[in-house]
């Protein structure tokens, strides 16, 4: 029993060894080269240690924050020792060099003086997401509902379906921008054709799934009329299968999106790495890519939170 | 159709087939059957698997319809499905994304009858209301059939439809629900018609009891129990019962 706690203990705190061991390798070794640094980083890193700390303080009143962390700490250790790597490679031995391989502390230096602009290329980004999820998803829970119950919309909709289900929608891309007006809009229509897809279907077999007798349950209850009946039964049924198309589809929809702002759109994450790559500015591509994977964790942390939300009622 | 007073389901010379894909003849699951339920009875109706029992439950509700004769539901033919007949299923068929609260002010919602004094009441009468909170997927079979029950009250219809509604139980909690269907009949004065394999069931529950033959189902019987409720299993008339029906259905032999 003792044994099993100390070991707890040692794994709690193994996040912050580890980080000691990244600020000591930060101190004492020298640097490779004429590289320099700042203080910026260990102090952001010194932070992030203090916050962990704190955690662990409140871990001994609250056994959830515990049963968190003891989970969680090993996967923390391992992101120190990465960075410490990183920092070895890179800063410390220039086994990877400058100009295409940055190492954290520059690339964190980068972000906070391109703090501005990249936070506007992410509003930008997540602008067209939006805008074009939004109705990629309307059209897609439509022709799902519509394929699901008429029979009729089913026989036409369902080669139309099959056929464009497996061309990525990058394909469409030179046709989205001839006949857009705007840049902006065939994008917008890029990645509402992305989501579209992997819902429609999710949703019209979600809707042909539902046991005939839950449908009947709900007419002899009185949700005889149509509307009641998909509004009322048949959505919040199939809300498992619209979410599990929403995250798949928006997945496909990020990828759509980096690919229209590479290649058209004057704005957004994807163009900020083109561009600096273009003046050969590696760091600052980093720094877009960090920030790429930053908004689109968030995106789907989102996503998921809905899901948990509105989809409690499912058995795990 | 001639009116009789107080009769409230008429069956008449109904034939229920189905068309089968892999054969010339259809399928005759109902051959001809004739038979009335006055109000407020409780009527079993039993027989074989696979016999139609289900079928005309369904007919009764205006789920189905007969390919020949006619279903009358208050001297109306049934051609569409009312609001005051309810159906309680062999499964749970609770909507599992409302609580069990929603669940049951359902129907009323539909019907813009919603009371929730109404629902709280439906929810004591199957004691769940301290459940009232939790989803479907929480509850235990006993539980979800009881929910169910309250479901199919809670738009007050006049005839109750049970489709082995304590099919899936263990034996101690079906007696429990068997003791509170009559409870509940009994208070509210429905017509309640219950499909069900069980004949200790049906021998508990119903005044009267149509036994069908097996398929095509025509009725082999309609028996009719005059045993005072609440009905005791080791009663000599409750056995004598269950012993008729046993013999009609010719298994006689196979339990005694």
């Amino acid at each position: 029993m003792k044994a099993g706690k100390v070991k707890a203990v040692l794994i709690c705190l193994a996040p912050v060894l580890s980080g000691c061991l990244l600020l000591v390798q930060y101190f004492a070794a020298p640097n490779a080269g004429n590289y320099t640094t700042t203080l910026v980083y260990p102090f952001c890193v010194g932070a992030v240690m203090l916050m962990y700390l704190a955690l662990c303080g409140v871990s001994l009143i609250n056994s959830r924050i515990y049963h968190a962390i003891r989970r969680l700490a090993p996967l923390y250790c391992a992101v120190f020792i990465v960075l410490a790597l990183c920092d070895f490679v890179s800063l410390k031995t220039k086994i990877l060099s400058l100009p295409f391989f940055p190492w954290p502390e520059r690339l964190l230096n980068q972000i906070i003086i391109d703090h501005a602009i990249l936070f506007d290329c992410a509003k930008n980004s997540l602008l067209l997401l939006f805008t074009g999820f939004i109705y990629g998803a309307a059209a897609g829970i439509l022709t799902g509902i519509l394929s699901g119950r008429l029979a009729v919309f089913r026989y036409w909709a369902e080669p139309v379906l099959k056929i464009l289900g497996p061309i990525p929608p990058i394909t469409w891309m030179p046709f989205m921008f001839i006949f857009s007006r705007t840049l902006f809009q065939g994008c917008v229509v890029m990645v509402a054709f992305s989501v579209w897809y992997p819902l429609s279907v999710s949703t019209m077999k979600g809707i042909i799934g539902i046991k005939k007798s839950y449908i009947e349950s709900a007419k002899i209850l009185g949700a005889v009329n149509e509307y009641k009946l998909i509004i009322k039964v048949m959505l919040p049924l199939v809300l498992p299968t619209i979410f599990q198309g929403l995250i798949s589809g928006m997945r496909v929809a990020c990828g759509s999106l980096m690919v229209a702002e590479m290649m058209g759109v004057e704005s957004g994450l994807a163009w900020y790495i083109t561009w600096q790559r273009g003046w050969g500015e590696f760091t600052k591509m980093y720094t877009s890519v960090a920030a790429i994977c930053l908004v689109f964790i968030a995106v789907d942390l989102l996503l998921n939170c809905a899901k948990k939300l509105l989809v409690c009622w499912q058995e795990e | 159709m001639p009116d009789e007073a107080g009769v409230q389901i008429r069956v008449q010379e109904v034939v229920k087939s189905f068309t089968r894909t892999d054969f010339d003849s259809p399928l005759v699951v109902l051959d001809n059957l004739c038979f009335s339920i006055e109000r407020g009875r409780f009527v079993s109706i039993i027989g074989e698997s696979g016999c139609g029992k289900t079928t005309l439950l369904r007919m009764i509700a205006g789920l189905d319809f007969p390919s020949k004769g006619c279903v009358y539901r208050d001297n109306v033919k049934v051609t569409a499905l009312d609001s005051k007949c309810g159906m309680m299923f062999q499964q749970t068929l609770l909507f599992p994304f409302l609580t069990v609260y929603e669940n049951v002010a359902f129907g009323p919602r539909m019907l813009k009858k919603y009371d929730p004094r109404q629902i709280r009441g439906l929810l004591q009468l199957v004691r769940v209301e301290e459940f009232s909170n939790a989803y479907p997927n929480h509850l235990s079979g006993g539980m979800r059939q009881r929910v169910s029950l309250a479901r199919a009250l809670a738009n007050e219809p006049d005839i109750l439809l049970l489709d082995e509604p304590l099919g899936a139980l263990d034996a101690l909690t079906r007696m429990k629900l068997q003791d509170e269907l009559v409870t509940i009949w009994q208070k509210r004065k429905n017509t309640m018609i219950m499909v069900t394999h069980d004949i200790d069931e049906a021998v508990f529950l119903s005044d009267t009891i149509i036994i069908l033959s097996p398929r095509p189902a025509h009725i082999e019987e309609t028996l009719s129990l005059d045993i005072p409720y609440p009905r005791n299993r080791s009663d000599p008339r409750f056995i004598a019962a269950r012993n008729r029906i046993l013999e009609i259905l010719q298994y006689a032999g196979d339990f005694r």
